[in-house]
């Protein structure tokens, strides 16, 4: 009896230390993506800034050169000034940041296991289409069908995602 | 209990894809999609990792996270490495000419910005400087996307009917 109480009791412990761990790796996951949306988003605000403001959105758009084309005929515009990465990157960013918020009603909290691999492919159909289809064969500019394609692939993403860093950190108990 | 493998061998050789895709110039362009390069070679860490795993063992997401989030500091190592020597062959042109691209494709980018990239356009870029710039950008890129590309290796390269990690069904949060 004093066994089974010792043992309930370090496992209360455990599954308290693992939902903290949990919600610290979520809410880091969450605030990095929501940071990296903000500073591609910032860029044509500093556009409009002060000089410091100017450089800084040099800076940002500098950083998103190593990610990203950045063709300004295929970005999102504010203002005049083009975002700091493409429609098809911002999309997918953005979709990431829609599916780190909604994970935690979409999964299982307590799931760490990774979704079946088919709903990775489904995920990354539509931007395998629309890269396919709408770029390479008919060359028709499509941004309504390219920003969906990448909302999908970033909320599909992110569902591998935060299961991955759970495990990654050692979550393995239920909060 | 069975040791698991090591997983520096497998990011090296992650590493190694993501570090020389990623600085040939011309084909380094394929980061402009969506970090290909990057992706691929924590895949490709992953991939090597779980060739090692004795049969019907777990391949867990976690593991495919730190062999990507490895593959992804060698990568940027191995990168910063490899930009300096091609720009020590071929010259910084290249370079200039990224930076003049980006120049050009932000059309209305304020006076201020345009100063700031003929600044850069006109500095010696095998100075430290540029050195540790672009290391720190790489550092970030590459752990961050080696990290994710190792992740969905993970959930690509899982077998079937390899066993799962257990469920908990206590309930949402």
């Amino acid at each position: 009896m004093q066994v089974m109480t010792k043992s309930s009791t370090t496992g209360d412990k455990s599954s308290r230390i693992d939902s903290k761990r949990k919600i610290t790796v979520y809410a880091t996951v969450l605030s990095l993506t929501l940071l990296w949306c903000v500073l591609f988003m910032s860029v044509p605000f500093l556009a409009e800034g002060n000089p410091l403001a100017r450089k800084l959105a040099a800076v940002i758009s500098l950083f998103f050169s190593f990610v990203c084309h950045q063709a300004a005929e295929r970005s999102f515009h504010l203002m005049g000034h083009p975002f700091a990465v493409c429609i098809r990157c911002s999309s997918i960013y953005v979709g990431f940041l829609l599916g780190v918020i909604l994970y935690p009603f979409i999964r299982n909290w307590n799931d760490r296991s990774l979704p079946p691999r088919k709903i990775l492919w489904i995920g990354m159909l539509p931007t395998a289409l629309e890269m396919g289809v709408f770029r390479l064969l008919l060359n028709v500019p499509d941004p309504f069908f390219r920003s969906l394609s990448g909302l999908i692939l970033g909320a599909v993403v992110s569902l591998y995602t935060i299961p991955g860093l759970f495990s990654a950190f050692h979550i393995h108990q239920s909060a | 209990m069975e040791k698991s493998p090591s997983k520096l061998v497998p990011a090296l050789i992650g590493g190694c894809v993501m570090g020389v895709l990623s600085s040939i110039p011309y084909i380094n362009m394929g980061n402009c999609l969506c970090c290909m390069w990057v992706l691929l070679g924590g895949g490709v860490g992953a991939f090597f990792y779980w060739r090692q795993l004795p049969p019907g063992t777990e391949f867990s997401a976690g593991d495919g996270a730190i062999v990507g989030l490895l593959s992804g500091i060698f990568g940027a190592l191995l990168s910063t490495f490899l930009v300096s020597f091609f720009m020590a062959i071929v010259g910084s042109g290249s370079v200039q000419d990224f930076l003049t691209g980006i120049l050009e494709s932000q059309s209305d980018l304020s006076p201020e910005a345009e100063d700031l990239l003929d600044e850069l356009s006109d500095q010696e870029f095998l100075s430290p400087i540029f050195i540790l710039i672009y290391l720190f950008f790489a550092l970030i890129i590459d752990a961050v996307f080696g990290t994710l590309g190792g992740i969905l290796g993970a959930a690509i390269f899982r077998k079937r009917g390899t066993p799962q990690e257990p469920t908990q069904t206590q309930g949402n949060a």
